[in-house]
């Protein structure tokens, strides 16, 4: 069988069609995605919006530029992503209101895409449609947000990064996680499982709570927790109905730091093996022909974009690719990521893996030690999604005229003589036709210097300028000598007598 | 023992070294008494305090290679980074 095709464009860019929003679009077609899409199709692109206050989630132009194409090929795209678990206290997502005003904060609505943005599994979460995953190594059923299961075609547009929990953020996760509803999110973070859920398997040290007294912020011990299972009693005992943990993860963040919870390998392990099998029954449900992958390597920040904070990205951009098979696109993602240097300054380097051919994500995404880069990718290889063997395609631009201004594609002169010969915007009735009072020569290399310049403060200038809205001559400098000027209506002027 | 934790603990191990310097005595001892607080902790028994324990291990060895203010100041700047790291919610786990 032949290996699964990667297409590939590097992240350099010196031409319109060489940027890499164009270069998405380039590998669009490139990977056959153009064919895929028939005229009156919904098409889903999932997209990850960003949680309140991370930066380097995929930017609005490349979906804009994705529905525009799908709409230039008749289909009818929406954008969506999911709601989340609640993760941490303040989660910015967790609604479907809280996802639309995020997704606004972070410059996604319809005005920006050219399409609706919506969340793909309702209000709450359990808008959702249930496949069993037979083939799945971990999971025998996943939760499909409705909208993408009800889609006729889907579009994985993903910025790739790393995770920490799921080590990396690929296709893999967008599905995985992404492309599952709240229900199935439950499902994948191990929720209630009997050896990897959070309440089953993580060792509890409630002796570490130092009381009400010495802990200032212990009121969100218990209200950390959607279902209230964590209470501070009277006599200062922390106490946790463990057995009803459904694993959304907004406790770690409190419980870690104080080691009341040691970190839980098996639950992360756990959820990145069962990432790969949620995904797979996104493909069930969806249907292998249907779906596209894109993932934009650009700003490879550490952690997710669910993190609200994104720190320097651990290497350089490293491109677009797109692809059939999720499994493929990762893993080239991966590789790319191992081969490059890491960034300076970044957590790479502060981890000691910026060399290239050192593993960037074991270390620079995942939380805690042990996790591997490779365990999702793997996974979806035994459940028998894609394959960690592929083809990188190295993809040619299409040419400069194909990325034209998409709302006026015309030409400069057609677009403007007519206007411009109404609203000239050049004033070439002053200054002899040169339009601006402007000074006949300057010495340019006087302000190249690196180490400053090398002529005078004011010394151009008719007048000193303050700062507060007004000019007034000589007023720092008794020696200020005033030169004669051209006056805005082209007639002489002496600045002194302006004071 | 974790990453982190290790890299702490040969940080540590330098600081023990360096302590024999008369100048600067008092001031690594205090270091440790303070790293002795946090090194058990979830920040470095996760990988979230594995940058400091590097930075805080490179910072020692620079201080063995030449033992002045500038480098000791270094090493207390990393220290106080971990004590205001170490007890901070939020480790991203998601």
């Amino acid at each position: 069988m032949d290996k699964p095709k990667v297409y590939f464009m590097d992240a350099r860019s010196e031409s319109p069609d060489t940027s890499l929003i164009n270069k998405t679009v380039t590998v669009f077609e490139a990977a056959g995605f153009d064919k895929m899409i028939n005229k009156g199709d919904v098409v889903a692109i999932k997209m990850h919006c960003g949680e309140l206050g991370s930066s380097a989630y995929i930017r609005p132009a490349y979906v804009r530029a994705i529905a525009d194409k799908i709409k230039q090929l008749g289909g009818r795209p929406f954008a969506c992503d999911t709601t989340t678990q609640t993760y941490g206290t303040w989660g910015s997502r967790v609604t479907e209101l809280d996802l639309i005003e995020t997704a606004e904060r972070n410059g996604f609505s319809s005005a920006t895409l050219g399409c609706p943005f919506i969340s793909a599994d309702g209000y709450v979460g359990t808008s959702d449609y249930r496949v069993d995953v037979p083939e799945g190594y971990l999971l025998k059923e996943a939760y499909i947000a409705q909208a993408i299961a009800a889609a006729d075609k889907v579009i994985v547009l993903t910025h790739f990064k790393g995770h920490g929990m799921g080590v990396i953020g690929g296709a893999l996760k967008n599905l995985g996680i992404g492309c599952q509803s709240k229900r199935g999110k439950f499902n994948v973070h191990m929720g209630r499982h009997p050896s990897y859920g959070i309440g089953d398997s993580t060792v509890f040290h409630p002796e570490n709570f130092k009381g009400k007294d010495a802990d200032a912020d212990w009121e969100l011990l218990e209200n950390c927790c959607p279902l209230g299972l964590f209470k501070v009693t009277d006599n200062d005992e922390l106490l946790w109905e463990r057995e009803k943990c459904i694993n959304c993860l907004g406790c770690g963040s409190w419980m870690n730091p104080r080691g009341i919870f040691e970190p839980n390998l098996a639950n992360f392990d756990a959820t990145d093996i069962a990432i790969a099998d949620g995904a797979l029954g996104v493909i069930k449900a969806v249907g292998r022909e249907n779906i596209g992958f894109i993932n934009v390597a650009v700003d490879v920040s550490p952690k997710c974009d669910c993190a609200g904070f994104s720190d320097v990205p651990l290497v350089p951009h490293l491109g677009v690719f797109a692809s059939k098979d999720p499994v493929a696109i990762d893993q080239a993602c991966v590789d790319a990521a191992k081969k490059s240097p890491g960034m300076p300054g970044s957590l790479a380097e502060e981890m000691g893996i910026d060399a290239p051919g050192e593993r960037k994500f074991d270390l620079g995404g995942g939380a805690i030690e042990g996790l591997s880069e490779q365990t999702t990718i793997n996974t979806a290889v035994v459940n028998g999604l894609g394959s960690r063997d592929h083809e990188i395609i190295h993809t040619q631009p299409l040419g400069r005229d194909r990325f034209a201004f998409p709302p006026d594609p015309r030409p400069t002169k057609v677009r403007f003589a007519k206007m411009f010969e109404k609203f000239q915007p050049f004033p070439f009735d002053r200054y002899d036709g040169r339009g601006y009072n402007r000074l006949e020569k300057v010495d340019i290399d006087a302000v190249k210097g690196h180490d400053g310049p090398t002529v005078d403060p004011h010394s151009h200038q008719d007048a000193a300028y303050h700062g507060d809205g007004g000019w007034h001559p000589g007023d720092d400098d008794s020696s200020f000598k005033p030169r004669s000027s051209t006056n805005v209506d082209g007639g002489k002027t002496d600045s002194k007598t302006k004071k | 023992m974790g990453r982190a934790q290790d890299l702490l603990e040969k940080a540590m191990s330098n600081m023990n070294t360096l302590v024999e310097n008369k100048d600067f005595n008092e001031r690594i001892k205090s270091g440790l008494e303070r790293l002795n607080l946090q090194k058990d902790k979830f920040f470095f028994q996760s990988l979230a305090g594995l940058p400091s324990a590097n930075k805080l291990f490179k910072a020692t060895e620079k201080m063995i290679g030449e033992c002045n203010e500038s480098n000791m100041l270094e090493m207390e700047k990393i220290i106080q980074e971990i004590d205001d790291k170490a007890d901070a919610p939020g480790t991203v786990l998601t």
